[in-house]
């Protein structure tokens, strides 16, 4: 959007080859040779006869032709498109001049402006990121599509493009002239921006003049007042002129900051509508992803296993040797009291049974198969 | 998942080793099915020999692993690591037949393999050096058989340490009553040390399960103090209903795994061994095993050889010599190995 358009000051250098009858072709067309810049391939003008000469496309059907011949064919109303084959109606007011020299690019440059200019969305209208990239990753389908698709997909995509400008209408219009606005004062702020940028420069330059004035009258009247004073009084002189001076800086910092003060900044910030910052999870990491292991037959808090004795966990809780090495008797009593209650409400000829039903005609079918079917025999596993 | 019982489903004692008793009596039916099937072509058609039923198998499997704990005890090894082999070694003969792999063999290869499965460390020598007549080749041999045919599940969770914690539970509630709980803890423990390695009980309860069903045979007054009846303080009636139908569930299958250890109190271990009628009845069936077994299988150590030579030409050449060359049978083996290749699935399908 914001590329100037129209007024290109680019001449094409290299215009594309353009003997393809469908835009299509464009796509994976290789770049032409140089000297496809030097005959107008209606015509057969070549550049050695028309110094002027200048390629014009028409955004219908990409082909190139000289300005000469467009005017010749074009200037009595719709016409069609010279090339073979090419059964486009073409009109004068659709011509341009190449922005790109690669055809497809120029195309392609084309499409997006088309399509950007229905999809006019920004950020700042969307309430979260993801919906915005969902929009984004919808535009970017639908250009490629019209860009890279076949005729069908392109198609497709043509509807829904028609489809979309006709059910946003107004939106599309709103955000039109909010973007023209917020460009408009964009290009305002940038004006006034390089404005206070050439107006610094200029007082600095001003200053740096007042100051070195002001240098070379307070030196002359320093050595005017030495030269008058009375003999013996020098000191006095000088120190009467260094007062003033250090006046005159005081006065020149406090007008400089009350300068910095007033200027305002110009800062503006843009982004998604939902302005609130995401949510921070401050809990601290946990390893087994909430995975509670705690057995529920049975009490494993350290004040319950503190009741548990016998003489070994004495020794271990007691004696030093144990202690010092870092043993802790949690670890078995947690293990021992786990085990004793693990898998009690297990019924494994229940449990097994239910399985096997699943199973069943899978094993069945296995040993139908083969004599020796079975997993019996489990010898070889080369 | 993080309630005790769910804890204990995600084991694999539970995934892949405990089932229903209608399934193990199934698996077990299909086991002698299959080696039956294997081992018949190994005979003349005209002099098949009489094959083991599956009862008798259960039974000799019962004998070996009291060998086993014998041996065990011989070789002064911890009581877990001791129930830990028990268990390796009645996992493997669930899938695998008796008649198929020597239980003599794999008997030492299970304790060997306990020991390392329960981090201790012991020199394969002098555990050889035990048994009269044994490598340490011969150890070996059947390790990564055994470890294959318990389906790489080589964590067994024990009643031990459950009935630990039981007591220690026990003499915080009754100080007073310390001679009683002791007493209740030694008998408990020895019927732990047999009872449930000699039964099923390891395949169709938990172990929190069978520790409260050997206190159970002990003193059932201690298990209702473990197990109240209802929680005091909660007043909600449905929770209490709840909690109660809970409670008799678990009292249930506790009872009925004390009816499974009763079959096998800890007094028998010294009938298997000195009765001479019992050793004696199991004579029969030890003949009837030499005489139906698989005789391609019976030397572990030549199979294990050829194997290892059968994976070393497979290197060299792109067609190695069939698996059937080597053993004998070609055919069954065959669609096997595809079906395994193609099921891709190194622990083998569902039992």
């Amino acid at each position: 959007m914001s590329r100037p358009s129209g007024t290109s000051t680019v001449s094409v250098r290299h215009a594309s080859n353009s003997n393809s009858n469908s835009s299509s072709a464009f796509v994976s067309a290789p770049l032409p040779p140089a000297d496809q810049d030097e005959i107008c391939p209606v015509c057969k003008t070549t550049r050695y006869f028309n110094k002027d000469m200048e390629f014009r496309i028409n955004t219908e059907c990409y082909h190139r032709m000289c300005k000469t011949c467009v005017e010749r064919i074009f200037k009595d109303g719709p016409n069609q498109c010279p090339y073979a084959e090419c059964h486009k109606t073409l009109r004068l007011r659709g011509f341009k001049t190449a922005f790109f020299g690669d055809l497809g690019v120029e195309r392609e440059v084309d499409i997006r402006r088309r399509v950007a200019a229905v999809f006019n969305k920004a950020e700042d209208d969307f309430e979260s990121l993801d919906a915005y990239n969902d929009y984004l990753y919808m535009v970017e389908c639908l250009t490629d599509d019209l860009v890279n698709g076949n005729d069908e997909a392109r198609k497709k995509a043509e509807a829904q493009l028609a489809e979309w400008e006709a059910q946003h209408k107004a939106e599309i219009e709103r955000n039109r002239k909010l973007a023209r606005e917020s460009d408009e004062t964009r290009q305002k702020r940038l004006a006034a921006e390089q404005d206070a940028a050439r107006q610094r420069r200029l007082q600095e330059l001003q200053e740096d003049a007042a100051e070195r004035a002001n240098a070379a009258r307070f030196r002359e009247e320093m050595l005017n007042s030495l030269q008058n004073a009375e003999l013996g009084h020098a000191e006095e002189a000088v120190d009467r002129i260094l007062l003033k001076k250090r006046g005159q800086q005081k006065r020149d910092a406090t007008l400089d900051a009350v300068a910095t003060m007033g200027g305002g900044s110009g800062l503006s910030i843009r982004g998604l509508r939902d302005k609130r910052a995401p949510v921070q999870d401050d809990k601290p990491y946990d390893p087994f992803g909430g995975l509670d292991l705690a057995p529920q037959r049975i009490d494993l808090s350290s004040e319950k296993l503190s009741q548990y004795k016998s003489e070994w966990l004495d020794i271990t809780r007691t004696k030093e040797d144990y202690i010092v090495g870092g043993y802790s008797s949690r670890e078995y009593l947690t293990r021992a009291l786990f085990e004793a209650f693990s898998g009690l409400g297990v019924f494994v000829a229940e449990d097994k049974d239910m399985r096997e039903e699943a199973t069943v005609a899978a094993s069945l079918e296995a040993v139908s198969t083969g004599p020796a079917g079975g997993k019996m025999d489990v010898d070889g596993p080369f | 998942m993080t309630t005790e019982d769910d804890r204990y489903r995600q084991s694999s004692q539970f995934r892949l080793w405990s089932f229903s008793p209608t399934s193990l009596r199934e698996l077990r039916v299909k086991t002698n099915d299959l080696a039956k099937q294997q081992i018949s072509p190994r005979f003349a058609p005209d002099a098949q020999p009489e094959f083991l039923t599956p009862a008798e198998e259960a039974l000799l499997v019962q004998f070996f692993t009291t060998e086993l704990i014998r041996a065990a005890q011989f070789c002064e090894l911890p009581t877990e690591i001791r129930s830990t082999a028990a268990v390796f070694f009645r996992r493997f003969y669930i899938t695998n037949s008796v008649m198929t792999y020597p239980p003599t063999e794999l008997l030492k290869t299970s304790l060997f393999f306990g020991c390392k499965a329960e981090g201790y460390y012991i020199r394969l020598a002098k555990l050889a050096e035990m048994f009269p007549n044994t490598t340490s080749e011969q150890i070996l041999a059947g390790e990564f058989l055994l470890c294959q045919g318990i389906r790489f599940a080589f964590d067994v969770r024990h009643p031990f340490r459950a009935l630990e914690g039981a007591i220690l539970e026990l003499r915080r509630q009754l100080p007073e009553q310390e001679g009683r709980v002791a007493k209740a803890h030694a008998m408990a423990r020895d019927i732990l040390k047999f009872s449930p390695l000699l039964t099923d009980a390891y395949f169709h309860y938990t172990p929190s399960q069978i520790m409260m069903a050997a206190l159970l045979m002990v003193d059932k007054e201690l298990v209702d103090i473990l197990i109240p009846a209802a929680q005091p303080g909660d007043e909600e009636s449905q929770h209490v209903t709840s909690h109660a139908e809970m409670r008799d569930k678990i009292i249930k299958t506790i009872e009925s795994c004390r009816d499974m250890l009763e079959k096998e109190p800890p007094t028998r271990m010294k009938e298997y061994w000195e009765t001479p009628e019992l050793v004696k009845s199991l004579k029969p069936l030890r003949k009837k095993l030499q005489k139906c077994r698989d005789t391609d299988r019976a030397d572990l150590v030549a199979l294990q050889r050829a194997r290892r030579e059968q994976a070393t030409t497979k290197v060299k050449k792109p067609t190695p010599p069939s698996d059937g060359a080597v053993f004998g049978d070609a055919e069954p083996r065959d669609p096997k190995r595809r079906k395994l290749e193609a099921a891709n699935d190194l622990f083998g399908p569902a039992l």
